[in-house]
């Protein structure tokens, strides 16, 4: 399965198994507060939603626009408490080729300053084919129905 | 709760503002196809679309309104995004109760969802579980 190539550089080059440099940041109230808004959910208690720490990991590494949300999975454990600091860690957990795209799992776990689990997150990531622009798989697809 | 049961959950309308509001509330994004129709363009679309995670939001609604802290404290989502959403579009996320079951001594609600546009099209399609209070 790795030993396929798909003609996309990072998708040729990326291992399962590659960890990401681990990361922190803060939710502050007023964080929380504005997202719920936004979101129309004045009970929210995920904001990390719009966090998504597994594409975050992946572009601190590999740059903007290099992979493609085309699914999330995620498990919810605790929910965020404002100012505590969320510690996250993530790895590439597999990479296959379907229907001649090129997929990147990318699996995350996010604990807060006390060690409280918050949310284990999965971003299934489609990566554009050699010269292609991003979302040019699906693009045609979509825009045309 | 039984098998069969459906979810509709409210109706959210999808604005330019919202959509850039959400690519930087938490994760200071820069520009991107959610958030700039210039870059949208460049990646290959004609106009900008919201995030997946946005309509994952809209399904958190659903989820948190129906099990509350049964959701919050062990739901489980998996959703795949099959059809763009547009600013001006109005979404709706759906479930529908496929299985029940008990697990740590709690029922558990084994859910299909799915949210639909204005016109009826499905844009995102997923499972999800909650236990029920």
């Amino acid at each position: 399965m790795t030993n396929e190539k798909s003609g996309n550089p990072i998708w040729d080059s990326v291992k399962i198994g590659d960890r990401f440099e681990t990361y922190e940041y803060v939710i502050t109230q007023e964080m929380l507060d504005e997202y719920r808004d936004i979101v129309d959910n004045p009970n929210a208690a995920y904001p990390t939603v719009a966090g998504r720490h597994s594409l975050r990991a992946w572009t601190n590494f590999y740059g903007p626009a290099k992979l493609m949300n085309v699914g999330a999975e995620s498990e919810y454990f605790n929910p965020v408490i404002p100012g505590k600091r969320i510690r996250v860690e993530a790895q590439v957990t597999d990479k296959y080729i379907r229907r001649e795209k090129p997929y990147i799992i990318v699996d995350s776990i996010a604990m807060d300053e006390d060690g409280r689990l918050i949310e284990k997150s999965r971003l299934i990531g489609m990566a554009a084919k050699q010269e292609k622009p991003l979302f040019a798989e699906v693009s045609g697809k979509w825009e045309n129905k | 709760m039984k098998i069969g049961d459906e979810l509709i959950g409210k109706t959210f309308k999808v604005t330019e503002e919202k959509l850039v509001a959400f690519e930087r509330v938490i994760w200071h994004r820069v520009a991107n196809v959610h958030s700039d129709k210039e870059v949208a363009k460049k990646v290959g679309m004609s106009k900008t679309i919201a995030s997946g995670q946005n309509q994952l939001a809209f399904l958190h609604h659903l989820m948190e309104s129906n099990f509350g802290d049964g959701w919050v404290r062990g739901g489980k989502i998996a959703a795949r995004w099959v059809c763009p959403v547009y600013i001006g579009d109005e979404i709706t996320p759906c479930a529908k109760v496929k299985n029940l079951s008990e697990l740590d001594g709690k029922r558990v609600a084994e859910m299909e969802i799915w949210c639909t546009n204005q016109g009826g099209v499905k844009t995102a399609l997923g499972m999800a579980q909650a236990y029920i209070q």
